[in-house]
Protein backbone atom coordinates (compact mmCIF):
# COMPACT_ATOMS: atom_id res chain seq x y z
CA UNK A 1 0.00 0.00 0.00
CA UNK A 2 1.64 3.39 -1.22
CA UNK A 3 1.31 6.49 0.84
CA UNK A 4 -0.88 8.82 0.82
CA UNK A 5 -0.06 12.48 -0.47
CA UNK A 6 -0.21 15.30 2.00
CA UNK A 7 -3.02 16.50 -0.91
CA UNK A 8 -5.01 13.44 -0.50
CA UNK A 9 -4.85 13.92 3.05
CA UNK A 10 -5.77 16.64 3.48
CA UNK A 11 -8.80 16.46 1.21
CA UNK A 12 -9.98 13.68 3.00
CA UNK A 13 -9.94 15.61 6.39
CA UNK A 14 -11.86 18.96 4.64
CA UNK A 15 -14.32 16.01 3.12
CA UNK A 16 -14.69 14.49 6.65
CA UNK A 17 -15.07 18.02 8.53
CA UNK A 18 -18.32 18.55 6.27
CA UNK A 19 -19.44 15.44 7.51
CA UNK A 20 -18.55 16.72 11.21
CA UNK A 21 -19.84 19.71 10.65
CA UNK A 22 -23.41 18.15 9.40
CA UNK A 23 -23.14 15.94 12.30
CA UNK A 24 -22.98 18.76 14.69
CA UNK A 25 -25.82 20.42 13.69
CA UNK A 26 -28.24 17.46 14.14
CA UNK A 27 -26.12 17.22 17.55
CA UNK A 28 -27.51 20.29 18.46
CA UNK A 29 -31.15 20.25 17.14
CA UNK A 30 -31.22 17.04 19.86
CA UNK A 31 -29.83 18.83 22.53
CA UNK A 32 -31.17 22.38 21.89
CA UNK A 33 -27.67 23.43 22.48
CA UNK A 34 -24.82 24.17 20.45
CA UNK A 35 -22.62 20.91 20.10
CA UNK A 36 -19.29 22.13 17.84
CA UNK A 37 -17.52 18.80 16.32
CA UNK A 38 -14.09 19.06 14.71
CA UNK A 39 -12.20 15.90 13.12
CA UNK A 40 -8.56 17.97 12.68
CA UNK A 41 -6.64 15.57 11.42
CA UNK A 42 -6.52 12.29 9.84
CA UNK A 43 -4.17 9.02 9.90
CA UNK A 44 -4.00 6.18 7.49
CA UNK A 45 -2.54 3.72 9.78
CA UNK A 46 -2.61 -0.61 9.68
CA UNK A 47 -5.45 -2.12 12.05
CA UNK A 48 -2.87 -3.40 14.95
CA UNK A 49 -1.29 0.24 15.12
CA UNK A 50 -4.81 2.00 14.93
CA UNK A 51 -5.63 -0.47 18.22
CA UNK A 52 -2.51 -0.10 19.39
CA UNK A 53 -3.34 3.72 19.30
CA UNK A 54 -6.35 3.36 21.38
CA UNK A 55 -4.93 0.63 23.89
CA UNK A 56 -1.79 2.87 24.38
CA UNK A 57 -3.87 5.76 26.02
CA UNK A 58 -4.59 5.57 29.46
CA UNK A 59 -7.89 4.32 29.73
CA UNK A 60 -8.54 1.38 27.92
CA UNK A 61 -12.24 -0.09 28.14
CA UNK A 62 -14.36 1.79 25.07
CA UNK A 63 -17.63 2.28 23.99
CA UNK A 64 -17.84 2.54 20.56
CA UNK A 65 -20.67 2.33 17.76
CA UNK A 66 -19.86 0.73 14.79
CA UNK A 67 -22.04 1.01 11.07
CA UNK A 68 -20.74 -1.54 7.64
CA UNK A 69 -21.32 0.82 4.79
CA UNK A 70 -21.31 -1.10 1.22
CA UNK A 71 -21.47 0.25 -2.18
CA UNK A 72 -18.59 1.98 -4.41
CA UNK A 73 -15.99 0.95 -1.14
CA UNK A 74 -17.05 -1.13 1.52
CA UNK A 75 -16.27 0.29 5.17
CA UNK A 76 -16.51 -0.60 8.59
CA UNK A 77 -17.16 2.42 10.26
CA UNK A 78 -16.79 3.16 14.01
CA UNK A 79 -16.82 5.95 16.97
CA UNK A 80 -14.81 5.67 19.55
CA UNK A 81 -14.69 6.78 22.66
CA UNK A 82 -13.14 6.10 26.10
CA UNK A 83 -16.07 4.87 28.05
CA UNK A 84 -15.46 8.04 30.81
CA UNK A 85 -16.22 10.33 27.48
CA UNK A 86 -19.06 8.41 26.25
CA UNK A 87 -21.03 8.45 29.80
CA UNK A 88 -19.98 12.21 29.39
CA UNK A 89 -21.45 12.52 26.64
CA UNK A 90 -24.76 10.89 27.33
CA UNK A 91 -24.75 12.77 30.75
CA UNK A 92 -24.58 16.33 28.84
CA UNK A 93 -27.33 14.77 26.34
CA UNK A 94 -30.00 13.14 28.31
CA UNK A 95 -29.63 15.18 31.49
CA UNK A 96 -27.43 16.80 33.96
CA UNK A 97 -29.24 15.76 36.67
CA UNK A 98 -28.46 12.04 36.18
CA UNK A 99 -25.80 10.47 38.14
CA UNK A 100 -23.47 8.53 36.56
CA UNK A 101 -24.75 5.39 37.38
CA UNK A 102 -28.22 6.35 35.59
CA UNK A 103 -26.23 7.72 32.81
CA UNK A 104 -25.03 4.42 31.71
CA UNK A 105 -28.77 3.03 31.84
CA UNK A 106 -29.06 5.20 28.70
CA UNK A 107 -25.48 5.03 27.32
CA UNK A 108 -26.33 1.66 24.84
CA UNK A 109 -29.47 3.84 23.33
CA UNK A 110 -27.83 7.18 23.32
CA UNK A 111 -24.79 6.45 21.93
CA UNK A 112 -26.23 4.68 18.76
CA UNK A 113 -27.82 7.39 17.63
CA UNK A 114 -24.76 10.03 18.20
CA UNK A 115 -22.92 7.55 16.58
CA UNK A 116 -25.42 7.14 13.56
CA UNK A 117 -25.39 10.67 13.33
CA UNK A 118 -21.60 10.96 13.07
CA UNK A 119 -20.78 7.93 11.36
CA UNK A 120 -23.90 8.61 8.59
CA UNK A 121 -22.85 12.20 7.81
CA UNK A 122 -18.76 11.32 7.35
CA UNK A 123 -19.96 9.27 4.70
CA UNK A 124 -22.77 10.78 3.24
CA UNK A 125 -20.02 13.37 3.16
CA UNK A 126 -18.35 11.10 0.99
CA UNK A 127 -20.69 9.97 -0.86
CA UNK A 128 -21.73 13.58 -1.91
CA UNK A 129 -18.42 14.83 -2.90
CA UNK A 130 -17.76 11.39 -5.05
CA UNK A 131 -20.96 11.41 -6.56
CA UNK A 132 -21.35 7.83 -5.29
CA UNK A 133 -23.66 6.30 -2.64
CA UNK A 134 -23.51 3.80 0.82
CA UNK A 135 -26.16 1.60 1.90
CA UNK A 136 -25.89 0.58 5.75
CA UNK A 137 -26.72 -1.22 8.32
CA UNK A 138 -28.24 0.18 11.58
CA UNK A 139 -25.73 1.23 14.01
CA UNK A 140 -24.51 -1.35 17.02
CA UNK A 141 -23.20 -0.67 20.31
CA UNK A 142 -20.16 -2.34 21.93
CA UNK A 143 -18.22 -1.95 25.30
CA UNK A 144 -15.17 -3.27 26.11
CA UNK A 145 -11.54 -3.06 25.14
CA UNK A 146 -9.59 -2.91 21.91
CA UNK A 147 -10.36 -6.23 21.42
CA UNK A 148 -14.18 -6.66 22.37
CA UNK A 149 -14.73 -3.66 20.53
CA UNK A 150 -13.82 -5.53 17.26
CA UNK A 151 -10.96 -3.69 16.34
CA UNK A 152 -8.98 -6.63 16.43
CA UNK A 153 -11.05 -8.96 14.64
CA UNK A 154 -10.39 -11.41 11.56
CA UNK A 155 -6.50 -11.62 10.07
CA UNK A 156 -7.75 -9.76 6.66
CA UNK A 157 -5.39 -6.96 6.08
CA UNK A 158 -7.17 -3.51 6.59
CA UNK A 159 -6.36 0.00 6.23
CA UNK A 160 -7.44 2.03 8.93
CA UNK A 161 -8.50 5.74 8.82
CA UNK A 162 -8.12 7.25 11.81
CA UNK A 163 -9.43 10.72 12.76
CA UNK A 164 -9.38 12.54 16.18
CA UNK A 165 -12.53 13.90 16.72
CA UNK A 166 -13.15 16.84 19.35
CA UNK A 167 -17.09 17.45 20.56
CA UNK A 168 -18.03 20.33 22.46
CA UNK A 169 -20.87 19.94 24.32
CA UNK A 170 -21.85 23.24 26.75
CA UNK A 171 -18.42 24.06 27.05
CA UNK A 172 -17.53 20.66 28.02
CA UNK A 173 -14.38 19.15 25.56
CA UNK A 174 -14.79 15.44 24.86
CA UNK A 175 -12.27 13.64 22.51
CA UNK A 176 -13.13 10.30 20.71
CA UNK A 177 -11.51 8.51 17.27
CA UNK A 178 -13.47 7.80 14.02
CA UNK A 179 -11.92 4.89 12.61
CA UNK A 180 -13.03 4.13 8.82
CA UNK A 181 -11.52 -0.05 8.15
CA UNK A 182 -11.15 -0.78 4.76
CA UNK A 183 -9.91 -3.71 3.01
CA UNK A 184 -7.28 -3.20 0.34
CA UNK A 185 -9.45 -3.36 -2.42
CA UNK A 186 -11.80 -0.60 -1.14
CA UNK A 187 -9.03 1.28 -0.18
CA UNK A 188 -7.94 1.75 -3.84
CA UNK A 189 -11.56 2.74 -4.93
CA UNK A 190 -11.51 5.06 -1.86
CA UNK A 191 -8.61 6.53 -3.30
CA UNK A 192 -9.60 6.45 -7.12
CA UNK A 193 -12.56 7.99 -5.70
CA UNK A 194 -11.05 10.69 -4.46
CA UNK A 195 -8.40 11.19 -7.46
CA UNK A 196 -11.00 11.84 -9.66
CA UNK A 197 -12.73 14.12 -7.50
CA UNK A 198 -9.48 16.21 -7.25
CA UNK A 199 -9.35 16.49 -10.43
CA UNK A 200 -12.66 17.47 -11.01
CA UNK A 201 -11.45 20.26 -8.54
CA UNK A 202 -8.42 21.10 -11.01
CA UNK A 203 -6.04 20.09 -7.75
CA UNK A 204 -4.51 17.91 -9.76
CA UNK B 1 -41.71 -21.99 -5.48
CA UNK B 2 -43.87 -19.89 -7.03
CA UNK B 3 -47.51 -21.06 -5.26
CA UNK B 4 -45.56 -20.04 -1.95
CA UNK B 5 -44.75 -16.60 -2.48
CA UNK B 6 -46.93 -13.75 -0.78
CA UNK B 7 -49.80 -12.45 -2.49
CA UNK B 8 -49.97 -8.62 -1.99
CA UNK B 9 -53.22 -9.00 0.07
CA UNK B 10 -51.05 -11.08 2.39
CA UNK B 11 -48.59 -9.26 2.60
CA UNK B 12 -51.03 -5.98 3.58
CA UNK B 13 -52.57 -8.19 6.19
CA UNK B 14 -48.53 -8.73 7.48
CA UNK B 15 -48.03 -5.58 7.64
CA UNK B 16 -51.43 -5.13 9.70
CA UNK B 17 -50.73 -8.00 11.78
CA UNK B 18 -47.11 -6.51 12.87
CA UNK B 19 -46.75 -5.00 16.15
CA UNK B 20 -44.70 -2.10 15.57
CA UNK B 21 -45.62 1.03 13.58
CA UNK B 22 -44.98 0.98 10.01
CA UNK B 23 -44.95 4.54 7.91
CA UNK B 24 -43.54 4.69 4.27
CA UNK B 25 -43.12 7.84 2.73
CA UNK B 26 -42.26 8.84 -0.44
CA UNK B 27 -39.32 11.67 -1.73
CA UNK B 28 -42.26 14.30 -1.10
CA UNK B 29 -43.06 12.97 2.51
CA UNK B 30 -46.40 11.78 1.20
CA UNK B 31 -47.76 8.75 3.23
CA UNK B 32 -47.19 5.68 0.96
CA UNK B 33 -48.14 2.92 3.74
CA UNK B 34 -49.64 3.89 7.40
CA UNK B 35 -49.85 0.04 8.72
CA UNK B 36 -53.18 -0.79 10.99
CA UNK B 37 -50.49 -0.24 14.51
CA UNK B 38 -50.12 3.66 13.33
CA UNK B 39 -53.88 4.00 13.07
CA UNK B 40 -54.79 2.65 16.34
CA UNK B 41 -51.97 4.78 18.45
CA UNK B 42 -52.67 7.89 16.44
CA UNK B 43 -56.31 7.59 15.65
CA UNK B 44 -55.99 8.75 12.38
CA UNK B 45 -56.95 6.11 9.73
CA UNK B 46 -55.79 4.50 6.75
CA UNK B 47 -57.52 6.49 4.80
CA UNK B 48 -57.27 10.06 6.00
CA UNK B 49 -53.67 9.14 5.79
CA UNK B 50 -52.48 7.29 2.38
CA UNK B 51 -51.63 10.09 -0.01
CA UNK B 52 -51.07 12.90 2.53
CA UNK B 53 -48.18 14.55 3.49
CA UNK B 54 -46.46 13.10 6.93
CA UNK B 55 -46.22 16.69 8.56
CA UNK B 56 -49.92 17.91 7.79
CA UNK B 57 -50.62 14.25 9.53
CA UNK B 58 -48.15 14.95 11.95
CA UNK B 59 -47.21 18.52 12.70
CA UNK B 60 -45.07 17.56 15.73
CA UNK B 61 -42.54 16.00 14.09
CA UNK B 62 -41.95 19.28 11.86
CA UNK B 63 -38.46 20.71 12.46
CA UNK B 64 -38.10 17.73 14.84
CA UNK B 65 -34.88 15.11 13.91
CA UNK B 66 -37.64 13.10 12.72
CA UNK B 67 -38.30 15.37 9.90
CA UNK B 68 -33.92 15.53 9.48
CA UNK B 69 -33.54 12.01 9.78
CA UNK B 70 -36.52 11.26 6.87
CA UNK B 71 -34.84 14.23 4.62
CA UNK B 72 -31.59 13.08 5.04
CA UNK B 73 -32.51 8.95 4.80
CA UNK B 74 -34.05 10.16 1.60
CA UNK B 75 -31.20 12.25 0.38
CA UNK B 76 -28.28 9.91 1.68
CA UNK B 77 -30.03 6.18 1.47
CA UNK B 78 -28.75 5.85 4.98
CA UNK B 79 -30.48 4.48 7.95
CA UNK B 80 -31.15 6.87 11.15
CA UNK B 81 -31.66 5.79 14.40
CA UNK B 82 -33.98 7.82 16.59
CA UNK B 83 -33.33 6.74 20.60
CA UNK B 84 -36.01 6.87 23.29
CA UNK B 85 -32.91 8.11 25.70
CA UNK B 86 -32.70 11.38 23.73
CA UNK B 87 -36.17 11.92 21.99
CA UNK B 88 -38.72 10.37 24.70
CA UNK B 89 -42.21 10.43 23.28
CA UNK B 90 -41.53 12.57 20.01
CA UNK B 91 -45.05 11.29 17.97
CA UNK B 92 -48.44 12.06 19.70
CA UNK B 93 -48.71 8.25 20.19
CA UNK B 94 -50.97 6.93 22.83
CA UNK B 95 -51.64 3.07 24.30
CA UNK B 96 -55.19 3.71 25.26
CA UNK B 97 -57.70 5.98 24.71
CA UNK B 98 -57.13 6.76 28.41
CA UNK B 99 -53.15 7.77 27.86
CA UNK B 100 -54.48 10.28 25.35
CA UNK B 101 -56.85 11.71 27.60
CA UNK B 102 -53.77 12.43 29.86
CA UNK B 103 -51.22 13.44 27.22
CA UNK B 104 -49.57 10.44 28.50
CA UNK B 105 -47.27 9.54 25.41
CA UNK B 106 -46.15 6.09 24.61
CA UNK B 107 -42.15 5.80 24.57
CA UNK B 108 -40.62 5.34 20.93
CA UNK B 109 -37.70 3.90 19.96
CA UNK B 110 -37.61 4.91 15.62
CA UNK B 111 -35.79 3.68 12.92
CA UNK B 112 -35.57 5.45 10.18
CA UNK B 113 -34.54 3.08 7.24
CA UNK B 114 -34.50 3.15 3.13
CA UNK B 115 -36.41 1.42 0.91
CA UNK B 116 -34.60 1.22 -3.07
CA UNK B 117 -36.95 0.52 -5.56
CA UNK B 118 -35.43 1.33 -9.06
CA UNK B 119 -33.90 5.14 -8.78
CA UNK B 120 -35.83 6.16 -5.99
CA UNK B 121 -35.24 6.01 -2.76
CA UNK B 122 -38.60 5.97 -0.41
CA UNK B 123 -38.32 6.10 3.60
CA UNK B 124 -39.92 3.65 6.06
CA UNK B 125 -40.09 4.95 9.58
CA UNK B 126 -40.22 1.34 11.98
CA UNK B 127 -41.88 3.02 15.54
CA UNK B 128 -41.38 0.40 18.90
CA UNK B 129 -43.24 1.18 21.77
CA UNK B 130 -40.55 0.72 24.46
CA UNK B 131 -42.88 1.83 27.02
CA UNK B 132 -42.53 -0.98 28.96
CA UNK B 133 -38.82 -0.71 29.09
CA UNK B 134 -38.79 2.57 30.16
CA UNK B 135 -40.80 2.60 33.22
CA UNK B 136 -39.13 -0.70 34.22
CA UNK B 137 -35.81 1.35 33.70
CA UNK B 138 -37.06 3.94 35.51
CA UNK B 139 -38.23 1.17 38.42
CA UNK B 140 -35.10 -0.01 38.66
CA UNK B 141 -33.13 3.63 38.38
CA UNK B 142 -35.16 4.54 41.31
CA UNK B 143 -34.46 1.93 43.74
CA UNK B 144 -30.36 2.39 42.33
CA UNK B 145 -30.88 6.06 43.21
CA UNK B 146 -32.12 5.20 46.75
CA UNK B 147 -29.58 3.13 47.68
CA UNK B 148 -26.80 5.17 46.33
CA UNK B 149 -28.13 8.26 48.13
CA UNK B 150 -28.14 6.28 51.38
CA UNK B 151 -24.83 5.68 50.76
CA UNK B 152 -23.31 8.54 49.32
CA UNK B 153 -25.36 11.28 50.73
CA UNK B 154 -25.62 13.32 53.86
CA UNK B 155 -29.17 12.97 55.31
CA UNK B 156 -29.14 15.91 57.19
CA UNK B 157 -28.37 18.42 54.09
CA UNK B 158 -28.80 16.31 51.32
CA UNK B 159 -25.07 17.32 50.29
CA UNK B 160 -22.52 14.40 49.25
CA UNK B 161 -21.38 12.91 52.22
CA UNK B 162 -17.48 12.72 53.05
CA UNK B 163 -16.87 9.68 51.40
CA UNK B 164 -17.99 10.72 48.40
CA UNK B 165 -16.54 13.72 48.35
CA UNK B 166 -13.19 12.45 48.96
CA UNK B 167 -13.46 9.96 46.07
CA UNK B 168 -14.73 12.87 43.93
CA UNK B 169 -11.35 14.86 44.73
CA UNK B 170 -10.03 11.84 44.00
CA UNK B 171 -11.24 11.55 40.39
CA UNK B 172 -11.16 15.43 39.91
CA UNK B 173 -7.25 15.83 41.28
CA UNK B 174 -6.28 12.95 38.89
CA UNK B 175 -8.61 14.70 35.89
CA UNK B 176 -7.03 18.17 36.33
CA UNK B 177 -3.39 16.65 36.26
CA UNK B 178 -4.35 15.05 32.84
CA UNK B 179 -5.92 18.05 31.40
CA UNK B 180 -3.40 20.47 33.06
CA UNK B 181 -6.74 22.61 34.36
CA UNK B 182 -6.76 24.65 37.72
CA UNK B 183 -9.00 22.59 40.12
CA UNK B 184 -10.32 24.64 43.22
CA UNK B 185 -11.22 23.27 46.67
CA UNK B 186 -13.32 25.23 49.28
CA UNK B 187 -13.85 25.01 52.96
CA UNK B 188 -16.17 26.18 55.18
CA UNK B 189 -15.96 26.23 58.83
CA UNK B 190 -19.21 27.02 61.12
CA UNK B 191 -18.31 29.05 63.79
CA UNK B 192 -19.26 28.19 67.61
CA UNK B 193 -21.78 25.32 66.46
CA UNK B 194 -21.52 24.30 70.21
CA UNK B 195 -23.15 27.79 71.46
CA UNK B 196 -25.60 27.46 68.65
CA UNK B 197 -26.63 23.86 69.71
CA UNK B 198 -26.67 24.62 73.05
CA UNK B 199 -29.20 27.85 73.01
CA UNK B 200 -31.50 26.11 69.91
CA UNK B 201 -33.25 22.46 70.18
CA UNK B 202 -32.27 19.90 68.22
CA UNK B 203 -35.23 20.73 65.16
CA UNK B 204 -33.69 24.06 64.74
CA UNK B 205 -30.88 23.02 64.01
CA UNK B 206 -31.49 20.26 61.79
CA UNK B 207 -33.52 23.51 59.89
CA UNK B 208 -30.25 25.65 59.93
CA UNK B 209 -28.36 22.91 58.20
CA UNK B 210 -31.13 21.85 55.57
CA UNK B 211 -31.21 25.75 54.52
CA UNK B 212 -27.35 25.72 54.14
CA UNK B 213 -27.48 22.95 52.26
CA UNK B 214 -29.98 23.74 50.02
CA UNK B 215 -28.55 27.04 49.65
CA UNK B 216 -25.04 25.27 48.30
CA UNK B 217 -26.20 23.13 46.12
CA UNK B 218 -28.38 26.19 44.40
CA UNK B 219 -24.98 27.68 44.11
CA UNK B 220 -23.08 25.12 42.68
CA UNK B 221 -22.71 24.45 38.96
CA UNK B 222 -25.03 21.25 38.95
CA UNK B 223 -22.79 19.81 36.30
CA UNK B 224 -18.94 18.52 37.63
CA UNK B 225 -19.48 20.75 40.72
CA UNK B 226 -20.03 19.11 44.31
CA UNK B 227 -20.60 20.40 47.72
CA UNK B 228 -20.82 17.88 50.89
CA UNK B 229 -21.04 18.16 54.07
CA UNK B 230 -17.50 16.92 55.09
CA UNK B 231 -17.51 17.03 59.06
CA UNK B 232 -19.49 18.30 61.73
CA UNK B 233 -19.13 21.62 61.08
CA UNK B 234 -17.29 21.98 58.01
CA UNK B 235 -18.45 22.10 54.45
CA UNK B 236 -16.49 21.22 51.29
CA UNK B 237 -16.78 22.17 47.70
CA UNK B 238 -14.88 21.10 44.79
CA UNK B 239 -14.84 22.84 41.98
CA UNK B 240 -13.27 21.44 38.79
CA UNK B 241 -11.50 23.77 35.95
CA UNK B 242 -11.91 26.71 37.95
CA UNK B 243 -8.95 29.51 38.39
CA UNK B 244 -8.21 31.76 40.88
CA UNK B 245 -10.44 34.91 39.81
CA UNK B 246 -13.76 32.87 39.39
CA UNK B 247 -12.65 31.17 42.74
CA UNK B 248 -12.64 34.27 44.02
CA UNK B 249 -15.84 35.67 42.78
CA UNK B 250 -17.07 32.00 44.23
CA UNK B 251 -16.22 32.20 47.46
CA UNK B 252 -17.48 35.74 47.38
CA UNK B 253 -20.92 34.95 46.45
CA UNK B 254 -20.92 31.61 48.14
CA UNK B 255 -19.65 33.09 51.75
CA UNK B 256 -22.89 35.90 51.37
CA UNK B 257 -25.28 33.86 50.71
CA UNK B 258 -24.20 31.89 53.86
CA UNK B 259 -23.97 34.70 55.85
CA UNK B 260 -27.33 35.37 54.97
CA UNK B 261 -28.94 32.51 55.40
CA UNK B 262 -27.18 31.71 58.72
CA UNK B 263 -28.09 35.18 59.85
CA UNK B 264 -31.79 34.92 59.37
CA UNK B 265 -31.41 31.80 61.67
CA UNK B 266 -29.58 33.55 64.02
CA UNK B 267 -26.63 30.84 63.58
CA UNK B 268 -23.16 31.36 64.14
CA UNK B 269 -20.92 32.94 61.93
CA UNK B 270 -18.33 30.91 59.44
CA UNK B 271 -15.01 31.08 58.00
CA UNK B 272 -14.63 30.36 54.04
CA UNK B 273 -11.07 29.28 52.54
CA UNK B 274 -10.19 28.23 49.19
CA UNK B 275 -7.57 27.45 47.69
CA UNK B 276 -6.59 26.48 43.50
CA UNK B 277 -4.09 24.39 42.11
CA UNK B 278 -3.27 23.54 39.01
CA UNK B 279 -1.96 20.19 39.58
CA UNK B 280 1.01 18.60 37.86
CA UNK B 281 1.95 14.89 36.92
CA UNK B 282 3.98 15.06 40.75
CA UNK B 283 1.48 16.94 42.48
CA UNK B 284 -0.14 15.63 45.57
CA UNK B 285 -3.71 15.82 46.63
CA UNK B 286 -2.49 16.51 50.40
CA UNK B 287 -0.87 19.83 49.05
CA UNK B 288 -4.40 21.06 47.74
CA UNK B 289 -6.37 19.84 50.96
CA UNK B 290 -2.93 21.42 53.01
CA UNK B 291 -3.22 25.17 51.44
CA UNK B 292 -7.15 25.36 51.84
CA UNK B 293 -6.94 24.68 55.24
CA UNK B 294 -4.50 27.48 55.18
CA UNK B 295 -6.44 29.79 53.77
CA UNK B 296 -9.32 28.50 56.44
CA UNK B 297 -6.66 29.17 59.16
CA UNK B 298 -6.07 32.31 57.68
CA UNK B 299 -9.31 33.67 57.72
CA UNK B 300 -10.06 32.62 61.04
CA UNK B 301 -6.77 34.50 62.08
CA UNK B 302 -8.55 37.43 60.52
CA UNK B 303 -11.92 36.99 62.98
CA UNK B 304 -15.08 35.47 62.50
CA UNK B 305 -16.84 35.98 59.03
CA UNK B 306 -13.97 36.04 56.99
CA UNK B 307 -13.35 34.69 53.85
CA UNK B 308 -9.82 33.93 52.13
CA UNK B 309 -8.49 32.50 49.18
CA UNK B 310 -5.35 31.16 48.31
CA UNK B 311 -3.10 30.25 45.17
CA UNK B 312 -1.27 27.36 45.57
CA UNK B 313 0.99 28.45 42.10
CA UNK B 314 1.47 31.74 43.06
CA UNK B 315 1.90 31.57 47.01
CA UNK B 316 -0.62 34.71 47.17
CA UNK B 317 -3.48 35.16 49.70
CA UNK B 318 -6.61 37.25 48.60
CA UNK B 319 -9.37 37.76 50.96
CA UNK B 320 -12.77 37.85 49.51
CA UNK B 321 -15.49 38.95 51.70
Amino acid sequence: MERLSDLELDALGEIFNIGVGRAASSLSLIVNDEVLLSAPRVQVVQREEASAFLSDSELSMFSAVTQTFSGSFDAQAMLVFPETNALEIVRLMVGPHLSIEEVSEYEQEAMCEVGNIILNACMSALADLFHISFDSTLPMHRYGDAGLIGLIQDNDEHIVLLLQVEMTISQYRIEGHILFLLSIPSMQSLLDCLNAYLREQGLI
Amino acid sequence: MLNHALSPHSLQAIVDAIEIGLIAVDSQLSVLCWNRWIARHTDIPLDTAEGALLLDLLPEAAGTRLEQAVRQTISTGLPTLLSPALHGALLPLYRTPEDRQKNFRMHQLLHVVPIREDERVACLIQITDVSANISRERQLRLQAEQLQRASTEDPLTRLANRAQFEKQLQHQFTRAQGNHRPLTLVFADLDNLSEFNATHDAAQSEMLFAALGECFKKMIRPLGDLAARYGDDRFAFLLPAVDSVDALEFTRCLFQEARQVLASAGGPGVVFGAATMTPTPQSEISTLVSACDVAVFQAKHEGSNRAVHFDTDSGNFQSCD
